[in-house]
């Protein structure tokens, strides 16, 4: 899968570096970090904003798991699925903080941020399914997330939703059921 | 095709929004290196502070030694000489933090050390020594590029 391809890239790239000097070190453990950001952020913060009540929530929640995750792994790039698990543990961390509670209420009042990028040439068609993946229940917009745009096997899924292989299976297809239900409903 | 694998394409095609400028200023740099340069700045910062202060509480200390000898009933000659002094840093603790513009961070960090001065006695020998134990506290601000 491309998204694993460019972990060992990643992580091949740093092998490399054992008899740098630190000042070297450091600055290619900088230029892998920027690398692996402008890689995987946007994916990381489209889920991020898919668990989170709040934009400014999402963002906080991935900055401390991206930090956490870069530290647990001694510097280098981390592994994707260990990423999407710990951004799902934050948030949750997040939902349970009753101190937020107020801000998460106020902004929800507010209006929340695009998902995706704005595609002119087929602006119909993704807006319809943007808007009918925010109506997907939580269970089958979380799989389909970590499928599409995280670029998962269902075993990694499994493990992150804590639930049966099948089950995350079968989910993401009735998500994809119901996706096009929807649209199709709205397109013709 | 089937219509689940139209859909999984279409899907596909979506490309996630992109991160927000603040939000991307906040990741532009590694967390390690962030926090290494801020301990290295806050144990530099807090010696520079400590030493400092011995140079400004020592001599201000020594001056306001005759009253505190008056009150405890010593006299002023019993005590030859400062012994020894020292100082050590008990607690670092971070107050807070303040934006000063994008990318412009300050923790707020209270420091609080401890003075020990020992003072030997001249004239009765049952004294023997004096050990003045002094707390200070103040709240210095630290530079943070990010955390």
């Amino acid at each position: 899968m491309a998204g694993r391809q460019i972990d060992r890239g990643a992580r091949a790239a740093l092998r490399g570096k054992v008899n740098s000097s630190p000042q070297f070190a450091d600055d290619e453990n900088s230029q892998s970090w920027r690398r692996w950001i402008a890689e995987k952020a946007e994916r990381f913060l489209l889920y991020a904003r898919q668990q989170a009540r709040s934009e400014e929530d999402a963002q906080d929640i991935l900055q401390e798991s991206l930090a956490e995750c870069w530290r647990r792994s001694g510097g280098s790039v981390p592994d994707t699925a260990l990423v999407f698990a710990t951004l799902r543990r934050r948030a949750i961390d997040f939902g349970r903080s009753a101190d937020r509670r107020a801000r998460r209420e106020k902004w929800v009042a507010a209006e929340q941020g695009a998902w995706f990028e704005a595609d002119f040439a087929a602006s119909d068609t993704h807006r319809v399914l943007e808007e009918a993946l925010r109506q997907l229940p939580p269970d089958l917009r979380e799989t389909v997330s970590l499928r599409v745009w995280g670029d998962l096997t269902f075993p990694e899924i499994a493990e992150i939703m804590r639930v049966p292989v099948p089950t995350a299976a079968s989910r993401f297809r009735y998500a994809l059921e119901r996706l096009r239900a929807i649209v199709s409903t709205h397109l013709s | 095709m089937n219509d689940e694998s139209e859909i999984e394409r279409l899907l596909r095609e979506m490309r996630p929004a992109a991160l927000p400028p603040e939000l991307r200023r906040r990741l532009d740099r590694p967390p390690a290196a962030a926090r290494v340069a801020f301990l290295r700045r806050a144990l530099a910062f807090g010696a520079a502070a400590a030493a400092v202060i011995c140079l400004v509480a020592i001599p201000l200390h020594q001056r306001s030694l005759p009253q505190g000898r008056e009150d405890a009933g010593i006299e002023a000659t019993a005590l030859a000489a400062v012994a020894s002094t020292s100082q050590r840093v008990s607690t670092l603790r971070t107050v807070g933090t303040v934006e000063q513009g994008p990318g412009c961070m300050w923790r707020l960090v209270e420091v609080s050390w401890v003075e020990e001065t020992v003072f030997l006695s001249a004239a009765n020998p049952e004294i023997g020594s004096v050990q003045i134990e002094e707390q200070f506290k103040t709240v210095v601000p630290v530079a943070i590029p990010f955390d």
